[in-house]
């Protein structure tokens, strides 16, 4: 399903897409699109410094309107589980025990390491809150690509284990202290530790069962093609390829999920007339025709143009290279990825503002309200 | 020294750190080295795709890969703790340990950490080379022992410190990040640079991949081309007086430079950014054709008579 449909009929767009690639700016892009029809937020997870000062979003906040129906947050990890458990907690005292204890800083150091757990958890959240007609993902930098994908399948498995409703007996695990089990354990932490586990986990019960809850709630969403729809993001870089192919395959062999959209980022079009431009290197007396050109058009002294010319020579080999690289890169990848395309050119510069975003949400969506041809002419190959 | 060196390579994902891994395990076994290339991230795409490359390169000594299987190395890091006979198994194969490995925070890098020390004592290979993982993840598989010394116990604990120590020892151990001159990347090299030196490990060189080549650094040309970007009429000039002589277009001529230039500018800023760090800093080229790529990374790889700079 094109981007633009997604958009305008979901209630949850995803973007994956393996790392460096571009994905935060096209989430942005693609949210303030939609956000001249519906009100939309995009969660976003570690946009670059500049664009996270142009959406006005900082690390722990809460979501911000940036333009009118355009709304955007930025996940922190830490903040969000301590949110969790400061709701949860009995009393302020046993709050701050936990807080304090070397259990629950690992827990949340891993968190932090593993922000696809707590954004699935805060995008329940706000779905289920349904502030929003539409709510755009950027997903986590993680080990491998479908990791937000797979997060609920992994948190299932582990209350499908019968692991938490043993652990959360409190009764039964404090026994461990002195038993078969706390031998063997102990093999491994610390007796100690294991009473902060035991602490934190008689503790939260009920947050654990909410939790399960959400887990199954939130996989159901995802799987809903109704509602949501998944798009993967690449570079048409040699390196790309094989990558976006090994996670297209992940999400649709093993997870078995569809994949709505691939959006080529960044990409270099072939343009019109630059072998014209690379001929120029072998003849010289077009080239000093050209020079002159240059002075008469521009008023550049004649040591300006000749440099000029010498470098655009240069620089347009340099760009037919690249671009025609891309090009077969492209072609490769549309040969195994079964998906909507849509290309977005390289820009000359970062994106890191509210113009750049509308520059590139009009690449790849065209002017909102008119339905244009996302696809620079000569970019589909 | 005793032992293999281990060159562990950290970095953002999409710099292109795999293939920088790949070029430096093949330019050392070309150089008659026995290497093992191991990969943190497994991708067969891309893996099938780097020994294909790596396939056509003359190699005086050995080049090995080895995909790192995660799990399996959990497996066998428990029993090595364990080491409880048969009841290992059975732990081993029980539901509740199953799930758990699926979400235990530092086991897995800790596992990984456990097969580099194993290599390390070994005497198999000259160089092993880790393909590690991205920035983020690279973070706390260094921190891995010592975030998880305190809570661990008896053998793991002492293993955690083990480890710990052949990571801090420079005989031992170098760290090499791998960037783009971006703005991300370079932000999360400064950021790993930071956390390599705060945990005490050696960061022995920065490699600046996909450089863009020298064009439109000459200030008159790029006047010329900003003159002509600005100024629709000086463009409509120069293509009428162009028109009958060549099929080049000037608009598409000033985007495709507009956007080399504006590239090249933000690169060179990035890499005065890198420089502060005072590490020495390979600039790899951007290779876009694949023939011969890994040999030419390799070349331009400063990592063997060390260097400073293009």
């Amino acid at each position: 399903m094109k981007l633009e449909d997604q958009l305008a009929m979901k209630q949850l767009v995803v973007f994956l897409g393996t790392g460096g690639v571009g994905k935060t700016t096209v989430a942005a892009a693609a949210a303030y699109h939609a956000s001249q029809g519906r009100k939309t937020l995009v969660l976003t997870i570690d946009p670059a410094r500049r664009l996270a000062d142009a959406l006005g979003v900082k690390l722990g906040s809460e979501p911000v309107e940036v333009t009118p129906n355009f709304h955007a947050q930025m996940l922190d990890t830490k903040a969000a589980l301590d949110k969790l458990i400061t709701r949860y907690a009995p009393s302020p005292e046993v709050l701050r025990r936990i807080f304090a204890s070397k259990f629950y800083q690992q827990l949340s150091d891993a968190f932090a390491g593993s922000e696809e757990f707590v954004a699935m958890g805060t995008l329940h959240d706000i779905l289920q809150d349904g502030k929003y007609d539409l709510v755009v993902v950027d997903t986590p930098p993680s080990k491998h690509a479908v990791d937000f994908l797979a997060t609920n399948a992994k948190l299932i498995r582990v209350f499908e284990s019968g692991l938490v409703k043993y652990l959360f007996k409190p009764t039964k695990f404090l026994r461990l202290g002195s038993g078969y089990l706390a031998n063997v354990l102990a093999r491994w932490t610390s007796q100690e530790y294991l009473k902060e586990v035991a602490d934190f986990m008689g503790t939260f019960d009920q947050m654990f069962l909410d939790m399960e809850k959400r887990v199954r709630a939130m996989q159901a969403i995802l799987v809903d093609r109704q509602r949501t729809s998944l798009n993967i993001v690449t570079s048409a870089e040699y390196e790309s390829i094989p990558m976006t192919q090994g996670l297209y395959n992940e999400v649709t062999k093993e997870l078995k999920l569809r994949v709505d959209a691939c959006i080529v980022n960044r990409y270099l079009p072939r343009l019109k007339g630059m072998e014209a431009v690379v001929d120029l290197r072998e003849d010289k007396a077009f080239r000093q025709g050209a020079v002159r050109r240059v002075t008469e058009a521009t008023g550049a002294n004649a040591e300006d143009a000749e440099a000029f010319i010498l470098d655009a020579v240069r620089a347009a080999q340099f760009y037919e290279v690249l671009a025609t690289q891309h090009e077969t890169n492209v072609r490769a990848l549309q040969a195994s990825v079964s998906a909507e395309f849509h290309f977005i050119p390289a820009l000359p510069h970062s994106v890191h503002t509210l113009e750049g975003l509308r520059a590139i949400s009009e690449h790849l969506l065209g002017r909102p309200g008119a339905r244009s041809g996302s696809v620079p002419a000569s970019a589909n190959p | 020294m005793a032992g293999p060196r281990l060159s562990i390579l950290l970095g953002k994902g999409g710099v292109g750190r795999t293939t920088v891994a790949t070029a430096l395990a093949a330019g050392l076994a070309s150089q008659g080295k026995r290497v093992l290339l191991l990969g943190a991230v497994s991708n067969a795409d891309v893996e099938a795709r780097l020994r294909n490359e790596a396939r056509g390169i003359q190699l005086q000594g050995r080049l090995e890969f080895r995909e790192v299987n995660s799990r399996a190395l959990v497996d066998e890091l428990a029993r090595t703790i364990l080491a409880m006979g048969p009841m290992t198994d059975f732990i081993l194969k029980h539901p509740a340990y199953d799930s758990m490995v699926g979400i235990m925070p530092g086991v897995h890098e800790l596992a990984l950490l456990n097969l580099l020390y194993n290599l390390q004592k070994g005497n198999e290979f000259d160089h092993i080379i880790l393909d590690g993982p991205a920035t983020g993840h690279g973070l706390h598989f260094l921190e891995a022992p010592e975030k998880s010394s305190p809570i661990m116990a008896g053998k793991l604990r002492e293993r955690a410190e083990a480890i710990r120590a052949m990571l801090q020892d420079p005989a031992a151990t170098e760290m090499i990040v791998v960037t783009t001159a971006e703005e991300m990347p370079v932000r999360e090299t400064l950021e790993l640079a930071a956390a390599i030196r705060r945990g005490g490990f050696h960061l022995e060189h920065v490699v600046v991949n996909r450089w863009l080549p020298a064009v439109l650094d000459h200030p008159g040309a790029a006047r010329v081309l900003r003159s002509l970007a600005e100024d629709e009429a000086q463009r409509a000039k120069l293509s009428r007086s162009i028109a009958h002589k060549s099929r080049i277009n000037v608009d598409q001529l000033v985007t495709a430079l507009t956007l080399v230039k504006g590239q090249r500018d933000e690169a060179l800023e990035h890499r005065g950014t890198l420089e502060s760090l005072q590490v020495p800093l390979s600039i790899v080229p951007l290779i876009p054709d694949p023939e011969g790529r890994l040999m030419k990374v390799w070349d331009a790889l400063a990592l063997k008579p060390r260097e400073v700079g293009a």
